[in-house]
């Protein structure tokens, strides 16, 4: 109940016009951006988030969850229509969303049901997350330095543990991301350190240029390969009055969905698992239940479970972020760089000393699901120009966001000078299989576990004891060694397996 | 064009960085005080010793690596416009190298016609001008014409 008043006193934040003026441009960039085939919910959300910097951090922080959370939305668009998942988490929405856009002929009201499906989604993901946050954050309040370090060892190895193939390059690339984001001031001296007698360094390498070049302007470089790609042509006209279902589809999609926004919240609250896994485990317990049609023919279910369980699980991921300031995904992590560039330090305090903030934050989730809705379902009939702009013309303009953003955000060429080495230095990470995302989360969440772990040392005398002795860092070092060890081994056995067949 | 010495390359990256920082995080900040407990240099250190011991497995694993990286000269020749524009604004400013590279890139080397490189520029202007310079008030640099104007 506690929560509901709370939830309440948050809207009165959330719903004055400006927010709502910022949730809504929020809501149509991030679709815009999201229905982008090859640019995804991380490289749109890094690109867009200087425009953030007009607002006061509250109106900047719900533009960038607008943003964030409308970028979901907008992946389905190009798999529906083109059959090219706008990001992962679209994977599994071509495979019934392409097929009635197709073969029935029924693009729009692929769209709708992919559009009700992920509001439903995300409205069950906001509502546990109105529980479930401040819960988490109240267990929160009884880690000491200890517990979080353990808690943030335990976030960073979560994306390489899903990075899956090669855990050794996950390690390495996460230990380099700690060293980038030690290079500056040193956070608890203040002393500065590896600034290599360079002014602009003594600063640390900005955030927002170098999260822009990372996943930005890296996927630019590797978006020209695309350019000449032939997409089919959509040539259905589409109309909101068209793309309507009929009652008899909207009962097929309500339970779907439902399941699935449970399943995906769960997801998302699990450090690592985001949205892709959300919308890969919604379909695949959506299989083990009954659906009219076969899935993978063009199914009203299968894109409901999909995208209910994506959107849930990036509402889901908001527990985390908020409570614990772990975000799940690498998207997460930029949307954490965001929250910490205003300031705001996102962890079990947030929601003590901050409440107006983030109250706010979720309450104006409820309102940008609502609005991404209403903007999702209004630009239907402008889809087809939309995701019809050729690669070849997107480059240029992507390029010049990259270099504006970045001068934008240090107001020096340094910004665009990191921009463009970040961005180099992500491709030929990408070219040589060394996954980017566990640089960005670990960049961000370094000074948090440096400040952190020296604090535990300074309490323990220097004995390692502290991270063994008390229960709860007990369990979690526990989780955190589980985590390094389980890929290793699994990638011993599979190399061994695949030995004996050779 | 493909390359397979940069698969071992990127690992020798890391292991030269890993040892730059454990070498100044242990003897310039210092890792350890009696007194004062871990030092400016404590943490980097341990991560950069972390990042050469990794580094140095995935350096063995790249030996038994076959596949090649792939560098395209297109995936290049967006490197030298990112490059050509940091250039350039030097000289004429951000805002005439970002038209300047918009219709040098759409004409020259998509050898596209002039309506739809006029939409991308108008696009472009929208967003350096309007979005960025009046409404964000962000002022771009203006090269050597800053002093003359």
């Amino acid at each position: 109940m506690e929560n509901f008043e709370l939830l309440l006193r948050g809207f009165s934040v959330s719903l004055t016009p400006i927010n709502i003026g910022a949730a809504f441009l929020g809501a149509i960039l991030g679709l815009i951006v999201g229905a982008m085939p090859g640019i995804g919910s991380l490289a749109g959300v890094a690109l867009l988030l200087p425009l953030t910097y007009k607002f006061n951090p509250t109106t900047a922080i719900i533009m960038l969850g607008a943003l964030y959370y409308s970028n979901m939305y907008g992946g389905s668009f190009s798999a529906i229509l083109l059959n090219i998942p706008g990001d992962s988490p679209a994977v599994m929405t071509a495979l019934d969303g392409y097929p009635m856009a197709k073969k029935k002929k029924r693009p729009g009201q692929a769209l709708f049901t992919a559009n009700t499906a992920s509001c439903i989604g995300g409205t069950i993901g906001i509502i546990i997350l109105t529980f479930a946050g401040p819960a988490l954050a109240n267990i929160g309040l009884k880690f000491g330095p200890s517990e979080m370090t353990a808690i943030l060892l335990i976030a960073m190895t979560s994306i390489s543990w899903l990075v899956g193939e090669n855990p050794i390059k996950g390690i390495v690339i996460t230990a380099f991301g700690i060293l980038l984001a030690s290079m500056g001031m040193d956070t608890l001296s203040g002393a500065p350190r590896y600034d290599f007698g360079n002014m602009y360094l003594l600063g640390g390498i900005p955030f927002t240029p170098f999260v822009i070049g990372t996943v930005g302007f890296s996927q630019v470089i590797s978006l020209i390969n695309e350019r000449n790609n032939k997409t089919e042509k959509i040539d259905a006209k589409l109309s909101i009055k068209g793309s309507l279902l009929s009652r008899r589809e909207l009962k097929r999609l309500l339970f779907p969905s439902i399941r699935s926004g449970l399943l995906g919240t769960f997801v998302g609250v699990l450090p690592g698992a985001g949205a892709t896994t959300g919308s890969f485990m919604g379909y695949a317990v959506q299989k083990r239940f009954k659906s009219e049609e076969e899935l993978g023919t063009g199914a009203v279910e299968g894109i409901a479970a999909c995208e209910a369980a994506n959107n849930a699980a990036a509402a889901g991921a908001f527990a985390p972020l908020l409570a614990l300031g772990i975000p799940g995904s690498g998207t997460g992590a930029v949307l954490l760089g965001g929250l910490m560039l205003w300031g705001l330090s996102p962890g079990p305090l947030l929601f003590q000393n901050e409440p107006d903030f983030a109250w706010g934050l979720i309450s104006s989730l409820f309102l940008s699901n609502l609005l991404t809705l209403a903007v999702a379902i209004a630009i239907i009939p402008f889809l087809t120009k939309i995701l019809s702009v050729p690669t070849k013309y997107m480059i240029p303009i992507i390029t010049v966001v990259c270099v504006v953003g970045s001068y934008s955000t240090t107001y020096s060429m340094y910004g665009v000078l990191v921009m463009l080495l970040s961005g180099i230095f992500g491709y030929f990470l990408q070219k040589n299989d060394y996954p980017t995302a566990p640089m960005l989360l670990s960049f961000v969440l370094a000074p948090l576990l440096e400040s952190n772990m020296r604090k535990a040392f300074i309490i323990s005398g220097g004995s390692l004891n502290i991270f063994f002795t008390r229960p709860i860092t007990l369990v979690l070092m526990l989780v955190f060694f589980a985590m390094i060890l389980i890929p290793l081994v699994r990638s011993i056995i599979n190399k061994t397996k695949k030995g004996k067949v050779a | 064009m493909t390359s397979t010495k940069t698969k071992r390359l990127t690992p020798i990256i890391f292991i030269v960085m890993g040892l730059v920082f454990a070498y100044l995080g242990f003897n310039e900040f210092g890792f350890w005080s009696e007194v004062d407990g871990p030092l400016p240099g404590f943490f980097p250190s341990i991560m950069a010793i972390v990042m050469v011991f990794a580094g140095i497995v995935s350096l063995i694993q790249s030996f038994k690596d076959t596949k090649a990286a792939e560098y395209n000269g297109p995936e290049l020749l967006v490197v030298a416009g990112g490059i050509g524009i940091f250039v350039s604004t030097f000289i004429i400013g951000l805002v005439p190298t970002i038209f300047l590279y918009i219709i040098l890139w759409l004409k020259l080397y998509e050898k596209a016609p002039w309506k739809p490189t006029l939409v991308v520029l108008g696009v472009a202007a929208a967003i350096t001008i309007g979005v960025f310079g009046m409404w964000l008030g962000i002022q771009f640099p203006m090269g050597v014409f800053e002093n003359i104007l």
